[in-house]
């Protein structure tokens, strides 16, 4: 510290610090430069994101909502929902693609135009591609070795990739392993790819089978994750992903039995490919498993979106029950068609970005 | 160790204003730096901890206590820590984190730092200068430009209650 009088180590502060939601420790930057650099340092940044998607017990979501121009954050809980905030939104009627760590990008339609934008910063950043990508999958990921932001552009016979530390795209045609297999002509179902441990994953139809395949930020490249080795993933019915508690998941209806839903969970890292059986569901209000969206847990129990209906459920492992909110929850979610909600992580990505001159002169000094 | 087999082991911690506390070892050694002594034998008399006053040593005590009566169960020790820090200031709880920096106690430091930024969330910048000792280096210019950079994040400050 600068000063003589602080008596708490940098290394308590920055304990301290990590725990404070991104609003707060922007207005702590104009404690002192010494804070205001502690707070802007990448390293800081890092263990930021770790410590609140750590304690992320919230369940906080983030949801657009066009018909009223407004966006709410939504706090998840045992069968209750609470709003926790309403926010600006800059872009209340562009098109949710994907999100990762608290940065979700968007598209205002003409899928040339894109924005990445942090709602916990309220900071955004512009992208412009050189094609319109209108039947391209998307894909968000920060490479966990260099902290870079990657936005995936997978179109028919190429694939974009846009570093937000170099920002710059890069295009690539060569070893483009899963040119016409069709990820791209999957628009509609998932062109969102979920965001795990770096990588991004999307399930799509490759000639006849239904396969996973995977964007590496590392390499910049693109691999076929295996699947569960179950007769009915096998059996090449569709099934879907999502990220629960930090891993992939994967769900399908059983093949034999139509009202029961099974969940496996990939095991940690992109270089691990183990997966376990998480849970069997029993379906008995027979949601089609298009519909079956989980979100989140709660305790031992996962909150479910159906997609259709709009409404939330929580099922109950315990007692194999998927039950109603107390709230009326199509009532919240129904005028709403596409979007789902979003995770709402707190995190510092971006906040140095600004368009005024001055600030991007020190933000160089600081790099 | 100086105990029989079969009795609780005690152990006296003295502070650095001269205060002694008998502690159950078992509760003690929630503290790593009182555990490595304990393991390498130099806890048989009086264990000087130079960097903990009497007041706040009492206190983490009273926590060593009470979270090792509670079983293995991490919602009850959780709620426990809540209800422990609840009526704590903020100069208590800075003092609480140094003495649990000083004595190794990882869950106590988490707990604390967790209510510490709990206690700042919605406080005013200067309010932080004064209870983190820290003096204002900005030149009221670069201040000003800070602060209007991210205007919106002093929307909501509390007023300062100790002005």
């Amino acid at each position: 510290m600068a000063d003589n009088t602080s008596y708490l180590s940098p290394e308590i502060i920055e304990n301290i610090l990590s725990r404070l939601p991104a609003k707060s420790l922007l207005r702590f930057k104009s404690v002192s430069k010494s804070w205001n650099t502690m707070i802007a340092d990448p390293v800081f940044v890092q263990n930021h994101i770790r410590q609140s998607k750590h304690s992320n017990s919230d369940n906080l979501f983030l949801y657009q909502d066009a018909a009223f121009c407004s966006c709410t954050i939504y706090k998840l809980g045992d069968q209750k929902i609470q709003t926790s905030q309403e926010i600006e939104s800059p872009y209340i009627s562009w098109y949710e693609l994907c999100f990762c760590d608290g940065v979700i990008l968007l598209t205002d339609g003409t899928y040339r135009r894109f924005v990445l934008w942090n709602p916990s910063t309220r900071t955004s950043r512009k992208l412009w591609h050189k094609y319109r990508c209108r039947y391209a999958a998307f894909g968000l990921c920060r490479d966990p070795t260099t902290d870079d932001f990657k936005v995936v552009i997978v179109d028919k016979d190429y694939y974009s990739v846009y570093s937000c530390r170099n920002k710059s795209w890069i295009a690539c045609r060569n070893e483009y392993k899963i040119e016409h297999t069709g990820l791209s002509m999957c628009a509609g179902c998932n062109i969102g790819g979920v965001s795990v441990d770096g990588a991004t994953y999307w399930v799509f139809r490759c000639r006849n089978s239904i396969r996973i395949v995977y964007y590496d930020p590392r390499d910049d490249k693109f691999e076929f994750l295996q699947k569960p080795e179950d007769d009915v993933v096998n059996d090449n019915r569709w099934f879907y992903v999502v990220e629960l508690r930090g891993r992939l998941c994967l769900y399908y209806n059983s093949i034999d039995d139509e009202s029961t839903i099974q969940i496996w969970t990939k095991e940690k890292g992109i270089d691990g490919n183990s997966w376990n059986k998480l849970m069997t569901v029993e379906n008995h209000v027979e949601m089609s498993i298009w519909e079956f969206h989980p979100l989140c847990f709660v305790g031992n129990k996962i909150v479910i979106l159906n997609r259709d209906l709009r409404t939330l459920l929580v099922y109950d492992p315990c007692k194999k029950r998927l039950e109603d909110f107390e709230e009326d929850t199509a009532e919240m979610f129904g005028f709403v068609s596409v979007s789902v909600p979003i995770p709402y992580v707190d995190s510092l990505f971006f906040h140095t970005e600004t368009p005024r001159p001055k600030a991007k002169g020190k933000l160089k000094r600081l790099r | 160790m100086a105990a029989e087999t079969g009795t609780p082991t005690t152990l006296t911690l003295k502070s650095n204003d001269d205060e002694l506390f008998s502690v159950a070892e078992s509760a003690a050694i929630l503290s790593v730096t009182i555990r490595n002594m304990v393991e390498d034998g130099c806890a048989g008399g009086v264990i000087p901890l130079d960097n903990v006053d009497g007041k706040t040593l009492a206190s983490v005590i009273t926590y060593m206590n009470g979270i090792s009566a509670i079983p293995a169960d991490e919602e009850k020790k959780k709620s426990y820590r809540d209800k422990f820090l609840s009526d704590k200031d903020f100069e208590t709880l800075a003092d609480m984190v140094l003495a649990a920096n000083y004595l190794n106690m990882s869950c106590l430091m988490d707990a604390v730092s967790a209510k510490i930024a709990q206690v700042m969330e919605k406080k005013s910048v200067g309010w932080v200068r004064r209870k983190f000792g820290i003096e204002n280096d900005y030149t009221p210019e670069e201040e000003a430009a800070v602060k209007e950079e991210h205007k919106w994040t002093f929307e909501g400050v509390e007023t300062d209650d100790d002005n």
